[in-house]
């Protein structure tokens, strides 16, 4: 270590030293979100999972802020990424990979869209579940190319459409709110029927634009995977 | 008419998917420029629908400030986001004639910097600012790396690097205000956070300042900003430059002002210590500018000093610095971007002494850069004059002659390292053919002399706008009131 890091080093323990000092004196009882309400989530969203009440209803813009952020990373990734030559071909992998790939694949993919569908009833949502989808599509993409050149369980146009139909899904939900006079990404002031909260078909809106959340990020993901293998064609 | 606001928002995102998904069927330039034409005219019917001292805030999803995220404008937002969309046109324009690789990602990843802009400047929501800040700065390191040379991928990374700790710190104090306060609306967490315990403010108020001043780019972590600026191709550094820092200084006093007011702030001495930052700024700033071979260098410290003279104005907390340094940040804004589209046409590889010779070459450009280098150097009759000039008086009026005094005297130094430059253009050289641009990019030159020009002569008619911008900041009972007002 040079003298510069000792310098580091020490100026860094110092900010956190005070941090650690300011976070002491937070107040005991300081406020919440929803100030206490949470038992009103249900009844204002339809959905029982509070987390997704927050992504998809009370705090919809960040999420689609959230999902510009990776539209643009796959963009910058397919501009910047440089080919690299991907020697999967003709490689052996273990027979434990091959087989145990194709045994829990679809399993994977299965969990992936059940994480997607039932984000408002129980812990997960489009992120989860959209990440979980190109996690498999990422597995399948390493094992498989050993045999195929460069194999994809979607070809790179196809996702591009799927990413961009569900950011525009997002969008065009979003947009109802303001065709029916009511407000951008709104939920129940839209009209639209809440549903039993606990049940499959409720909250309005949220399956729905966590179906749309799920379609972008696990297309995304897949794309910024495939960009950084190859050159998009 | 508040749905203009939600349009203003995501027409650059609309824009930028159509590019996208018509990859060689629509000819990208003409289309994104035709989008922020659009958001042009949404943000004029906008502020004719908007009225006197009006704030219009449009809660999302229906709920207001406690549970969602609200959007809100005032004349300083819109002052802000004018600004954000006349150097995104002007980029966009500029650029067309440019032959850069696959220009569907180029324009899409300008739209949707200017959507992460337009969020940091329509947003009411800390966490909300966050995530467009955090857009923005993606889609910047981007365009910094563009070229995907050496030199730009070591000034994107160096970008990444120093911005990616600014974000942390900003996230940071984010969460610390939601932890006092149980809310993540600016107007909302204000009441909590004025009584939280002083320690706690003095962390909170430092974690903003040093997380935005490396987004701004202020002297002890300008050093990104010479390497980043000069690998990137010049319109994307006119962009960052001209916009991307002035929305960050934007929403570093309109987050402090709204959380603490001016009050707890000047409290805290922090108007000293900002205005000394911005001194440290500009005498670093000019004098790394000396002696630079390549012009866009030069520009980008001389950006790092202006940068210096709007926090002076800024942080003086009175009428007339605030006006001058609004005033300033649409000057700098235009006329550095102008430089910027200069730097790209007149310089091969960007060498200063390439631009010998221009007068002959092109005298319509040579002259073009003399009233924009007079105009940042502070010459009357032209708009950078005033702006300086309304700095120094209400340093003045706030009893910091000091500042003052270098304002006055960095004005004299830029003249120093513009004249050589003017100099060289007016010498003679071997090189005697005729310079011809694209009558795009010289029409996007012109323009911004043109404003420059006109803007000292109908400041008249500027500063009522530049004044109600200004008491938006200084007094935002309005704005806090319209958002109170929609539960």
């Amino acid at each position: 270590m040079s003298k510069h890091h000792y310098v580091l080093v020490g100026v860094l323990s110092i900010s956190f030293l005070i941090t650690v000092f300011a976070m002491c004196q937070l107040p005991e009882s300081s406020g919440s979100f929803l100030g206490g309400e949470a038992l009103l989530v249900p009844q204002e969203t339809g959905v029982i999972n509070l987390v997704a009440a927050v992504l998809y209803d009370y705090r919809g813009l960040d999420t689609l802020g959230e999902t510009v952020v990776i539209f643009a990373a796959s963009l910058v990734v397919s501009l910047l990424a440089t080919n690299m030559p991907s020697k999967m071909l003709h490689t052996q992998l273990s027979p434990l990979v091959q087989y145990g790939v194709d045994l829990t694949l679809p399993f994977i993919l299965l969990f992936g869209f059940y994480i997607i569908l039932f984000g408002h009833i129980s812990p997960g949502g489009g992120f989860t579940g959209g990440a979980m989808l190109a996690s498999g599509a990422i597995v399948a993409t390493i094992t498989y190319s050993t045999t195929n050149k460069h194999y994809t369980i979607l070809s790179h146009q196809a996702n591009n459409k799927i990413e961009v139909l569900g950011l525009g899904t997002f969008l065009g939900i979003g947009l109802v709110g303001v065709a029916v006079n009511s407000f951008f990404l709104a939920n129940a002031a839209s009209g639209v029927s809440l549903g039993t909260p606990g049940t499959l078909l409720s909250g309005g809106w949220i399956p729905l634009l966590s179906v749309a959340s799920g379609m972008k990020v696990g297309a995304g993901l897949s794309l910024i995977f495939s960009g950084l293998l190859e050159e998009d064609s | 008419m508040s749905e203009l606001l939600v349009f203003i928002l995501i027409y650059p995102l609309l824009f930028a998917v159509a590019v996208q998904t018509r990859v060689g069927k629509i000819r990208p330039y003409e289309f994104g420029i035709s989008g922020i034409i659009t958001g042009i005219l949404a943000l004029i019917l906008l502020s004719i629908t908007h009225g006197q001292g009006d704030v219009i805030a449009y809660p999302m999803g229906g709920w207001g400030y406690l549970k969602g995220i609200v959007i809100a404008v005032d004349h300083l937002s819109l002052l802000m986001a004018g600004l954000i969309q006349c150097i995104g046109l002007l980029t966009l324009l500029f650029s067309s004639k440019q032959s850069i690789e696959k220009p569907h990602i180029y324009v899409s990843l300008v739209l949707l910097c200017i959507m992460g802009l337009n969020g940091i400047v329509l947003t009411a929501d800390l966490f909300n600012l966050f995530v467009f800040l955090e857009l923005a700065s993606l889609v910047s390191y981007a365009l910094v790396a563009y070229t995907k040379e050496a030199e730009g991928l070591e000034g994107a990374f160096k970008y990444v690097l120093m911005s990616f700790g600014g974000s942390m710190l900003i996230l940071w104090a984010t969460a610390l205000v939601y932890a006092i306060s149980g809310s993540l609306n600016i107007v909302g967490a204000a009441e909590a956070l004025r009584q939280a315990p002083h320690f706690l403010q003095i962390t909170i108020v430092a974690m903003y300042v040093s997380g935005f001043s490396v987004k701004v780019g202020l002297f002890p972590v300008h050093a990104w900003k010479a390497d980043a600026y000069t690998a990137a191709r010049a319109p994307v550094g006119a962009l960052l430059s001209g916009a991307s820092s002035k929305v960050a200084i934007y929403a570093l006093f309109r987050v402090l002002s709204l959380l603490f007011g001016w009050s707890i702030l000047s409290g805290m001495n922090l108007g000293v210590v900002l205005a000394t930052l911005g001194l440290v700024s500009i005498l670093i700033g000019h004098m790394l500018a000396f002696g630079q071979s390549k012009l866009k260098r030069l520009l980008t410290y001389s950006s790092i000093a202006h940068i210096g003279y709007i926090l002076i104005g800024l942080s003086v907390f009175n009428l007339l610095g605030t006006v001058g340094a609004l005033f300033h940040m649409v000057n700098h804004g235009l006329l550095k971007a102008g430089l910027f589209y200069f730097a790209a046409v007149a310089t091969e590889d960007d060498e200063i002494l390439s631009l010998k010779g221009l007068f002959r070459r092109s005298p319509s450009l040579a002259i073009c850069f003399v009233v924009m280098a007079l105009g940042m150097a502070g010459v009357p009759p032209l708009n950078g004059f005033l702006s300086k000039w309304l700095i120094v008086m209400g340093a003045m009026e706030a009893g910091f002659y000091l500042h003052a005094a270098v304002i006055v005297i960095a004005g004299l130094m830029a003249l120093l390292y513009y004249v050589p430059l003017v100099q060289l253009m007016f010498t003679p050289s071997d090189e005697t053919q005729a310079l011809v641009l694209e009558r795009s990019q010289m029409g996007v030159i012109q323009t911004v002399v043109a404003i420059s020009v006109v803007l000292f002569f109908v400041a008249n008619w500027v500063f009522p706008v530049l004044q109600e911008a200004a008491s938006n900041l200084m007094y935002p009972d309005s704005y806090i009131d319209t958002i109170f007002n929609l539960n």
